[in-house]
């Protein structure tokens, strides 16, 4: 069974629970001996896919905007961005549709974009309506889930999602149709963005 | 605005004080009673980095004092040329420099007969009575309360008043941000002294008098390399500023077995002895290759005709050279006759490539090691002097060293970056650095529900350490050099996501604007540029993506039409 190295990059506010996300995902797995990470910054996992074994390797970014400018270097050769916002403050949305116009004009251009709006545990306190997320998410062509890293909802899911996006090794990749072709889009309409 | 006052401590001394504080005559004012308290000393040895600066050159120091409230000091120079620079009156003026005399018996400032143990003491005398100064000094502060320094007007008014450079605007900016450095708060306002605080062990006093190699954890420390700093020289100094002269090697050196990391093998391979020999052997082809680098490295000159940054060039020519003699070495019969003999162990052709990277490492990597050092931070002498500024600069805004939750594991943290420095092999490097991730990740404790803690902790945890770290031009040529010489598939993965980060850390602290507000819209030209470069620089190794990438334009989205 052929193994895929698939670089996934994590975006979003300081706060929102990426690393909650990618902790929850690998958790079960987060055995010494067979996920030797030394921290939760760098976290790997290997699922299987169809005829294929992916091994996730995740990369963290810190949220905080000092070190926005850092991001590129996080970004570059990512098969995968999951951009991570707290469906509880509306702001971590904004930020959100900054890094998908970042994303866009530097990001590799088929990266597979994932939206994530965590904490979908506290509806009481929500600010992001689900239907308003979905729609911006389907308007960029983008993986869309409301998960919850702490009662584990739709965490393997949204990973599963990026596995069927990431497309596959036999076929061209420039005619891929399923990514999200951040560069292939230059006639975007602009509500798309924002 | 604090100024101690001679008479504010009047206890009397006691026979520790005498036997601790010898005084010569001449000393004013019941000097001894003034060191009653040690609080001013234990605050200047907390301190200690942050006013004692050996290589900030006079005019940086007269910069940043200029910002300062009246009695900031800063002791800047090594010994014997070692001088107290003090900020004596509101005028851009009004900075006088005294010389640090050293006698057997301890330190003085010129034309004083006041003699103290060492210069914290010393300080610590002079922040209470000014002896021959015009003024006290003021010492820094360790800690303040959080939101009190936003709301002084004072402060804030004596900190716009001068503002005329970009370093003096990041001082002042992180000041304001993180509370630390000179305050202007009366003494009653420190911070209260809780058991935690004398539990901290008093640190060195003279840290900076401690050179990598001074380091008893350090191996070179004890060989006769070309990279041995003198005690008192420019030991960390920092590209162009770098005291010893370019090394003239000769052929012995590949022969000498003088450097050995302590935690490599200890005793030399037979694999390694056969390619000494092999470099040593002038027709070799092995012998052709080390000598063409070496040569390279020695000379003055880079190459005309390449456009590219001549650092990254240089370690990706090193790289290949590697690379190309790994492969070589791996088909020579004798060389897999004599790995074949290396011991009663069973021996795997997959053993060969790592057994033979070894070998090479130390047979022709280290022996060019101290002349790649040099060439490095000498082509890099600009960016790691600027980075040093900047260092310098956060650590006045980081508060004291003691407030780190990682301060148990700094001592930790700064001798695994030694050894990191020390070492030779990028695999030994790559383990100490992530050795020294651990540290960092220890020094934060855990999460909520003992999970982990992620980028956003960590990464402004090890900048927090690299602000701190005594040799961080060093650590950021560790960094390039690990980036060019790691194989591109280890920089996907772990290594290369801590380098990534490590890179990243050392970046936001050399490029830090705070005065522009979001940092990503006040991205310079010069930024962009440093970015692009690590963009290209980085998709050299990268087989698959396509090079139109490397050269986009780091235009930030994020400046337009923010919701």
């Amino acid at each position: 069974m052929a193994l895929r190295e698939l670089k996934v990059c994590l975006l979003g506010d300081t706060g929102v629970g990426k690393s909650s996300i990618v902790w929850r995902f690998v958790e079960d797995s987060f055995d010494p001996n067979i996920n030797p990470t030394i921290g939760a910054s760098f976290m790997t996992k290997t699922v299987q896919y169809q005829n294929e074994l992916h091994k996730f390797l995740i990369w963290d970014t810190a949220g905080q905007e000092r070190f926005r400018a850092l991001a590129p270097m996080y970004y570059r050769g990512s098969a995968a961005a999951i951009i991570v916002y707290d469906i509880t403050k509306e702001e971590t949305f904004s930020t959100l549709k900054n890094w998908v116009r970042e994303l866009r004009q530097h990001g590799p251009p088929s990266i597979v974009v994932a939206i994530a709006g965590n904490k979908c545990d506290l509806t009481d306190v929500r600010e992001v309506m689900e239907r308003d997320a979905k729609d911006y998410a389907d308007s960029i062509h983008a993986i869309f889930v409301e998960t919850s890293a702490k009662n584990a909802i739709n965490i393997n899911e949204l990973f599963i999602e990026i596995s069927r996006r990431i497309p596959s090794t036999d076929a061209n990749p420039a005619s891929g149709g399923k990514g999200f072709k951040l560069r292939r889009q230059p006639s975007e309409p602009k509500r798309s963005c924002c | 605005m604090r100024l101690a006052q001679p008479d504010m401590v009047s206890a009397a001394p006691t026979e520790v004080d005498r036997l601790v504080w010898p005084l010569a005559d001449g000393a004013d004012k019941s000097p001894l009673g003034v060191l009653s308290t040690t609080e001013p000393l234990l605050r200047l040895q907390r301190t200690q980095r942050v006013w004692e600066v050996p290589e900030l050159d006079a005019q940086y120091a007269k910069a940043f004092l200029e910002l300062w409230p009246l009695g900031s000091f800063l002791v800047i120079g090594h010994e014997p040329g070692q001088v107290l620079m003090l900020k004596a009156g509101p005028s851009s003026g009004d900075i006088n420099t005294y010389q640090i005399q050293r006698f057997p018996g301890g330190v003085s400032l010129e034309s004083s007969n006041l003699c103290m143990p060492d210069c914290p003491h010393l300080l610590a005398f002079l922040s209470a009575s000014r002896d021959v100064l015009p003024r006290t000094l003021l010492l820094p502060t360790p800690t303040v309360g959080a939101g009190d320094n936003h709301s002084d007007p004072h402060r804030l008014g004596c900190i716009q008043v001068d503002t005329s450079g970009r370093v003096l605007s990041v001082v002042n900016q992180l000041y304001l941000e993180t509370h630390g450095g000179w305050g202007t708060e009366t003494p009653q306002q420190t911070e209260p002294e809780t058991g935690q605080k004398y539990s901290l062990a008093p640190r060195k006093p003279t840290p900076h008098r401690v050179s990598w190699v001074e380091d008893p954890l350090r191996p070179e420390a004890h060989h006769t390399g070309q990279e041995v700093h003198h005690p008192g020289a420019d030991a960390h100094s920092l590209g162009s500023e770098v005291h010893f002269s370019c090394p003239a090697l000769e052929e012995e050196e590949v022969n000498n077995d003088c450097y050995k990391d302590e935690d490599e093998e200890g005793c030399e391979d037979m694999l390694t002895a056969h390619i000494r020999a092999l470099a040593r052997t002038r027709s070799s082809y092995v012998a052709r290759q080390y000598r063409c680098l070496r040569a390279r490295l020695i000379s003055d000159s880079g190459n005309p005709y390449s456009p590219g940054d001549p650092a990254t060039e240089l370690l990706q020519d090193v790289r290949q050279l590697l690379t190309d003699l790994q492969n070589y070495l791996a088909k020579d019969p004798d060389v897999r006759a004599v790995f074949g003999n290396r011991g009663p162990s069973i021996l795997r052709e997959e053993d060969l490539g790592p057994a033979v990277e070894v070998a090479l490492c130390r047979a022709v990597l280290e022996p060019l090691k101290p002349a790649l050092w040099t060439k490095l931070r000498t082509l890099r002498a600009q960016e790691l002097r600027r980075l040093r500024r900047r260092q310098i600069a956060l650590r006045v805004g980081a508060g004291p060293e003691g407030q780190s939750p990682a301060l148990r594991n700094r001592n930790r943290i700064h001798a695994r970056l030694a050894h990191l420095h020390a070492a030779c092999a990028p695999r030994r490097k790559v383990a100490l650095l992530l050795a020294v991730c651990s540290d960092v990740y220890a020094g934060l404790g855990g999460g909520e529900n003992k999970e982990p803690l992620g980028a956003d902790a960590f990464l402004p945890a090890l900048t927090e350490e690299l602000i701190w770290s005594p040799h961080i031009g060093e650590t950021q040529l560790d960094v390039e050099f690990l980036m060019e010489l790691l194989d591109p598939g280890e920089l996907r993965g772990e290594a290369g996501y801590y380098l990534t980060t490590w890179f990243g850390a050392l970046y936001h602290i050399a490029h830090y604007q705070p005065d522009t507000g979001r940092a990503p819209q006040g991205l310079s030209s010069e930024a962009r540029a440093s970015l692009r470069q690590w963009h290209r620089r980085r998709t050299l190794h990268q087989q698959a993506q396509p090079t139109a990438q490397a050269n986009q334009p780091f235009e930030e989205p994020w400046a337009i039409g923010d919701p």
